[in-house]
């Protein structure tokens, strides 16, 4: 599932100490951005749920960095707190849209395939017994 | 003064009180937590529910040091994320199972259609089964009548001719090995010879009828001859169903002289005429 964007991504992050603050923990830095990108290629953009909290997770992101260089590393540190949770709910979200699509369609196939064999069924039952 | 003072007092504690209230994210915190608790992510999504009321808990100390601090904003807004996400767990547990199971009814739905079209197979394989048993055992009783017969008749070509037309059989006894002349009892060589006749015929079913019919050649009287070629029928029938041939159509009649096969001129022509014929019919074809 490693795509060439999350290594760019990576290595983009790995050069992050060098210009914004110390003190915004990294892993969470990479996690926040793993999320928002899982998010946007499972098209979290179809549920306008996922796709507001994307935005949020996006925003925020951006504030924490920002904040980072600003020397704010408290408020940094906490508004990247909010980026990773609407991260993370973004993503649930896009999950749940699919799961929920994948279930309608599986439903709607059982439901094809009982109307099927009902109508075998009661094919069979008029031509009865050879003759 | 005390009654200016008192609601004045009244008024400045409320403001007091006022600057202890929860954020706006605190309050929704918390209801969503408690959403989240009292719903179905109660009992689906526990894990996530209590990181909520830990990450609720972290924005309640903060509300408590400080009220309405920044840090109370950022602590309530990422508690109200994880309530959110507690909930959204439990709806995408909820379509899991749901798929889960209509996974599940589709294979079984399909495997017990595999069983009727399997057991439908079965039976039309047995009926199959069934008649071309039935139509093999009646060819093989077929086969075996014709060869009883035929074995039968082999046996009695000195006396008897085989003749088949359509569905008839017509067994021609000579008239000079079953009688004397002028006679109607059979002789003692012509019974042992109608034994096996007799056989042959039991084997056919009701579904056949059987006719005995006498005849003569052309020396004296029509009505002489008519009587002679009766008693004569009447003889060989009576001596079938002695030997076992119950066929309920067994009858017998008599021609007299009124259907020669050979010219009565010569001696071998009228030996020809002076027969016993035994004809064996479908009734299907007496039907017709």
């Amino acid at each position: 599932m490693i795509q060439p964007r999350h290594i760019i991504f990576a290595t983009a992050i790995a050069l992050v100490p060098a210009c914004a603050g110390k003190a915004l923990p990294q892993q969470q830095l990479m996690d926040t951005q793993a999320s928002i990108t899982s998010a946007e290629e499972l098209e979290g953009d179809e549920d306008p749920d996922a796709k507001l909290h994307l935005q949020f997770a996006r925003d925020q992101l951006t504030a924490a960095k920002r904040m980072m260089e600003d020397g704010e590393d408290e408020d940094a540190n906490r508004m990247l707190d909010r980026a990773s949770a609407d991260a993370d709910l973004a993503l649930l979200l896009a999950r749940t849209e699919k799961l929920r699509q994948e279930s309608r369609e599986a439903q709607s196939e059982v439901d094809d395939l009982q109307a099927g064999s009902k109508t075998s069924a009661k094919s069979s039952s008029t031509t009865g017994a050879i003759e | 003064m005390i009654r200016i003072t008192i609601p004045a007092f009244i008024a400045a504690s409320m403001l007091v009180a006022c600057a202890h209230d929860p954020s706006k994210e605190l309050v929704a915190a918390r209801s969503t937590y408690e959403e989240a608790e009292d719903g179905p992510a109660g009992n689906l999504a526990k894990a996530e529910v209590y990181e909520a009321k830990k990450a609720l808990t972290r924005a309640e100390r903060a509300h408590d040091r400080k009220s309405g601090s920044s840090e109370e904003v950022d602590l309530s807004y990422v508690a109200l994320r994880k309530s959110d996400y507690a909930i959204a767990k439990a709806h995408f547990l909820q379509y899991e199972k749901q798929t889960e199971m209509a996974k599940a009814a589709y294979l079984t739905t399909l495997a017990s259609q595999k069983d009727r079209a399997e057991s439908q197979l079965e039976t039309t394989q047995g009926q199959l089964d069934d008649k071309s048993k039935a139509l093999a055992a009646q060819v093989a009783a077929r086969q075996a009548l014709e060869k009883q017969l035929a074995s039968a008749m082999a046996s009695l070509s000195d006396m008897a001719k085989i003749k088949q037309e359509d569905q008839k059989t017509i067994i021609t006894l000579n008239g000079a090995v079953l009688f004397r002349s002028d006679d109607t009892k059979l002789l003692p060589i012509a019974q042992e010879k109608l034994a096996q006749v007799a056989d042959a015929l039991k084997q056919y079913g009701d579904e056949y009828s059987i006719t005995v019919v006498g005849h003569t050649d052309s020396r004296g009287s029509d009505e002489h001859n008519r009587q002679l070629s009766q008693g004569r029928a009447d003889s060989v029938k009576s001596y079938l169903s002695i030997k076992g041939v119950t066929n309920p159509t067994l009858k017998s009649t008599g021609m007299g002289e009124g259907q020669p096969i050979s010219d009565n001129k010569s001696a071998e022509g009228r030996a020809n005429n002076r027969r016993v014929e035994i004809i064996v019919d479908r009734l299907q074809t007496e039907a017709k």
